[in-house]
């Protein structure tokens, strides 16, 4: 644990901060460089996404935030403290459900409880409340293989939303669902989360999902991954359902699309 | 349902071993072939039933061996397993090792540890051990590594102690894997006890079968190696039922990709 704390204590921190991480790979005698100075910031109580093409060091980023990996410059500051290296400050869900087979839908999103916090009454409780919530009422004891996609993803969610951890990570929860599960999906979490409110940062591959949850999004380039654009969204919350249809959400996702698109073709073959 | 599933399942294998003994019986008496050469079923049979008060005082001594040595045999297997894992240099260096004391043959050794441990339990106990903890260590370790990453990284992510991922995730993950190497073991540990039996020992099955042996009473021979049998499936069936116990997910569901 870094005994250092936050250089500026009256200051509201950021649920994460992400200062010059930069980070390459050694291939043999090769470097490989992944992350070039990624700057961004996720202020508490905020949706941030990242969008960036596949292979773009996307889910590095991840792991250096969540002390997997150090990087080799820059800082990790999660609620002003210096995290760098360090694990246990974030709550993650990953790319698939990765929910263990052994384990009840119940005693999945209890582990994240197991982990860090303990588990009381209070957190039964809230458990059950959330299980409710997610339409997962009577598949409390089922195994994971006994649900559908979505119903993985959602004990998925259940056991990030659980943890004590306030940071919520989510790399590209939606990727391996069919399109209307995703739809369904991303409804339910927007809902949720304009309820709860949690700083969220939001990995993905698609540039509607992205605008529809977030309040920021960051554009990332190619392999090295570095930060080409920030988009503010302009919307409202609660967002409304048909935003999609919104003219000004088409010319933003045209507008993120040309400079993927632009990006795309940069790519070296 | 379930238990016409069942039936479906077991009365193919049954019907096969019905047929061969039934072939059996007819060609012994049809051939004229000679009772000490080939005994029939039957005969066999008869001195199962006239041998069975001695047999059952054998067969109970080969039992507590075999369940020891399988005990003592799976746990040293799985300590290997656990300590080569967590020390990825002991493994490197041990590894080989271990593939290689599988190359000695028990029945070689089996008289060597006789003259250094004498003729007690203990060299019977490590003649078994022996022949156990290999399979169960190798799969163990197996298991072990191909850990699933995601789930893996999620610990790590989340914070969790190198305990926490060890017994709430590593060993789950390998619990199938760990059950082949037992079913395996299971089985040798019946051979191992036979064999530690043949070199000393005033009772038991492999004890048994060497005095038949001995005066050529190739009927009690075969009545010794159905009891054998008999044991083998029993101690296999134990192990599979414990495994059906504590494994009551389905495990080809963690395969997907």
């Amino acid at each position: 644990m870094n005994m250092i704390q936050s250089q500026q204590p009256n200051l509201p921190a950021a649920a994460l901060e992400l200062q010059n991480i930069s980070l390459a790979f050694a291939d043999g005698s090769q470097r490989l460089p992944v992350l070039n100075d990624i700057s961004l910031t996720v202020p508490s109580g905020q949706f941030v996404s990242i969008i960036g093409p596949s292979g773009s060091g996307k889910s590095t980023l991840f792991h250096v935030i969540g002390g997997l990996l150090r990087p080799e410059q820059g800082l990790v500051r999660i609620h002003g403290q210096d995290v760098t290296g360090e694990r246990g400050y974030i709550s993650y869900v990953p790319q698939r459900p990765a929910l263990f087979p052994w384990r009840t839908t119940r005693d999945n999103i209890l582990l994240a409880r197991e982990i860090s916090g303990g588990i009381d009454q209070h957190v039964r409780a809230e458990a059950e409340n959330w299980i409710a919530k997610a339409g997962l009422k009577g598949f409390e004891k089922a195994y994971p293989h006994m649900l559908s996609g979505g119903m993985q993803q959602r004990a998925s969610f259940l056991r990030g939303l659980i943890a004590p951890q306030e940071l919520l990570c989510l790399d590209e929860p939606f990727s391996s669902l069919d399109e209307l599960t995703r739809h369904e999906m991303q409804e339910w979490l927007l809902e949720l989360w304009e309820e709860q409110r949690r700083s969220v940062l939001l990995i993905t591959h698609s540039i509607e999902e992205a605008l529809l949850l977030s309040d920021t999004v960051y554009l990332f380039s190619n392999r090295p991954a570095s930060i080409i654009h920030k988009v503010a969204v302009p919307f409202e919350r609660p967002r409304r359902k048909d935003i999609a249809n919104d003219p000004e959400f088409l010319r933003l996702k045209r507008e993120v699309s040309e400079r993927m698109v632009e990006q795309q073709r940069k790519k070296p073959i | 349902m379930n238990s016409r599933r069942l039936w479906n399942r077991i009365w193919p294998p049954l019907a096969a071993v019905i047929l061969f003994i039934l072939v059996w019986q007819v060609s012994t008496s049809l051939f004229n072939i000679e009772q000490w050469v080939l005994p029939s079923p039957s005969t066999i049979a008869d001195q199962a039933v006239s041998e069975a008060a001695g047999l059952w005082v054998h067969t109970f001594a080969t039992l507590r061996l075999m369940l020891l040595g399988f005990v003592i045999g799976s746990v040293v297997g799985l300590l290997v397993a656990f300590l080569l894992h967590y020390i990825p240099f002991l493994k490197s260096a041990l590894y080989p090792l271990i593939i290689l004391s599988q190359n000695v043959p028990t029945i070689a050794l089996a008289p060597l540890l006789m003259i250094w441990f004498g003729f007690g339990l203990l060299p019977k106990i490590i003649v078994i051990t022996l022949v156990c903890f290999f399979p169960v260590a190798v799969a163990a370790m197996d298991g072990l590594t191909r850990t699933d990453r995601v789930m893996l990284d999620y610990m790590r992510m989340s914070g969790a102690s190198r305990q926490a991922i060890f017994t709430k995730l590593e060993v789950p993950h390998a619990l199938p894997s760990i059950f082949s190497g037992l079913k395996i073991a299971a089985t040798y540990s019946v051979m191992g006890a036979i064999i530690a039996e043949w070199i000393g020992a005033d009772k038991g099955i492999g004890y048994y079968m060497m005095l038949q042996k001995a005066s050529f009473r190739t009927d009690r021979t075969f009545v010794a190696i159905a009891v054998i049998v008999i044991v083998s499936l029993a101690m296999f069936a134990l192990v599979a039922l414990l495994e059906k116990w504590l494994i009551r997910y389905n495990p080809t569901e963690d395969k997907q990709k």
